[in-house]
């Protein structure tokens, strides 16, 4: 666009009027942009003012800058945008925004510290985590304390009744009701303890399975790996205070000879770093006892 | 709003005050209604964007960086939503839409029905006259124009240097002024074109 002035002599531009048309377009969209102060800006009326190209220029450019700042309609979204937003994060009064973020804080705080002192206790008193010293004596194989002179006992008497038990049937002496089974054990009923199928059974046929006792049976000992998930369930049980007499026969090459098995939960020593052998049954060769012999030969005889 | 009062609305929000949240999305949905609508020329595809920005903001006002503007922000993730649903469908906004308008005075046997739909989706002038600008030149015409925000903030929000935004503004701003002024005068020779039969009966019925 070019800029005529009515009055040449006072438009110090007229003399070339294509600079003066770029310095005008230039001198207006500085007005627009505000980028001029505010004598700059009274300067750059005073040059436009003399021309009226220009003058129709800048007022049709603000015309339609106007024309932007007319208000838009709108709808009220509130409403729908809060439903939404409630939907994917509630909202809560903030007493309860803070609860919520001092009891993760509590809980998080109470597992670090009881983890500390499990594995710190663990270090520095381990008797303290050990088994009770009240174990009940079921029978002439009473559990000995500290319960690795059992495992090492058993060891040493044991030729390696592992390699046999795949037969062996243990009746528990013990209740083991708070193992985690499938289902309740009858009370007062006799139990047998099938290592290699892991099954619980009562004497009257019911089968128990415990999912978290996988069992494998190393030399003389046979393990019971309870899974991870049962890790925190299971020092709570105090198994270590359940000492199971168990008897029965196991056979090999056709030969069916009597076993006692003495079967003692021993708390392991860090379930956090063992192998998870908080579970442990040893498995005994049974000793001659002269007493019970006549007895069964007297039976037999009747 | 101040930057002050809006800090404290949006921590308030971000403790999950429901009515915090109401007054933050009171207070900036106009703007952003109307910044998408300019955009896109499309009110649903603008109440859409707005809603999904808001919900966008409102859970996720833990990343919000206090040194911005809370609306700077607001805008910036509603632009991303829009620019990512045009590519979607196309904007409302086309080039042939002046070109179908000037196209009215065609003999086209199809031309009544052309006039009636169009005159459905008839928007205001200035609606029509942005429509005729590049995407950039109306998106910094109406930011420079409409929400007052700076050369440099626009260049920051669009990532483009200021001189740029500086041409842009100042062709968009003419080009926008001519289509107003092509768009009155088309208009004008509508309104000519529907008197003129009137007074041609009238003629004809006066002896």
């Amino acid at each position: 666009m070019t800029y005529n002035s009515h009055n040449p002599h006072n438009n110090p531009h007229a003399e070339h009027p294509g600079a003066s048309a770029n310095a005008m377009e230039a001198r207006i969209d500085q007005m627009l942009d505000g980028q001029l102060n505010h004598q700059q800006m009274r300067a750059a009326y005073d040059e436009i003012r003399a021309c009226p190209d220009a003058r129709n220029e800048l007022a049709s450019l603000r015309l339609t800058v106007a024309q932007l700042r007319s208000p838009v309609e709108h709808p009220d979204l509130t409403e729908s945008i809060l439903y939404r937003v409630n939907a994917r994060q509630r909202f809560l009064p903030r007493r309860a925004q803070r609860f919520v973020w001092l009891s993760r804080l509590a809980v998080a705080a109470g597992l670090v510290v009881a983890v500390g002192l499990t594995a710190l206790t663990q270090r520095t008193h381990p008797e303290l985590l050990a088994p009770s010293s009240s174990v009940r004596s079921t029978g002439q194989h009473a559990v000995a304390n500290p319960v690795t002179n059992v495992v090492q006992s058993a060891a040493e008497a044991a030729p390696s009744p592992g390699k046999l038990a795949r037969t062996i049937t243990s009746t528990l002496v013990s209740p083991v009701a708070r193992l985690s089974l499938d289902r309740k054990l009858e009370p007062e009923a006799n139990f047998h303890f099938n290592i290699t199928d892991n099954d619980l059974m009562d004497d009257q046929g019911h089968t128990y399975r415990s999912a978290t006792l996988p069992t494998s049976i190393e030399r003389d000992i046979a393990y019971a790996y309870p899974l991870p998930s049962s890790l925190f369930s299971l020092p709570r049980l105090n198994l270590h205070t359940l000492p199971l007499r168990a008897s029965g026969e196991h056979s090999a090459d056709g030969q069916r000879s009597p076993v006692v098995t003495d079967k003692t939960l021993l708390p392991s020593t860090n379930p956090f770093i063992s192998r998870f052998d908080s579970l442990l049954v040893v498995l005994r060769q049974p000793p001659v006892l002269p007493s019970e012999q006549p007895d069964q030969v007297e039976d037999d005889d009747r | 709003m101040d930057r002050a009062s809006e800090r404290k609305l949006i921590r308030r929000a971000a403790r999950g005050d429901r009515q915090a949240a109401g007054q933050c999305i009171k207070a900036f949905q106009g703007q952003l209604y109307a910044y998408i609508l300019r955009l896109s020329g499309s009110p649903d595809m603008a109440e859409d964007i707005v809603q999904e920005a808001f919900i966008r903001v409102l859970t996720n006002l833990d990343k919000y960086d206090e040194r911005y503007r809370f609306s700077t922000w607001l805008f910036t993730i509603a632009r991303r939503l829009y620019l990512n649903a045009a590519q979607k469908r196309k904007p409302l906004y086309q080039s042939e839409m002046i070109g179908t308008q000037q196209s009215f005075a065609s003999d086209s046997p199809d031309e009544p029905i052309i006039a009636s739909e169009t005159q459905q989706c008839a928007r205001s002038s200035l609606d029509r006259a942005l429509a005729q600008l590049p995407d950039n030149q109306r998106e910094i015409v109406v930011l420079f124009h409409q929400f007052d925000w700076p050369i440099a903030l626009i260049a920051q929000h669009l990532q483009i240097p200021q001189g740029t935004v500086k041409s842009h503004l100042h062709r968009g701003r003419k080009r926008l002024r001519d289509a107003l002024e092509i768009d009155q005068r088309a208009s004008h020779q509508v309104h000519a074109m529907l008197e003129s039969p009137t007074r041609d009966d009238e003629g004809e019925a006066t002896p």
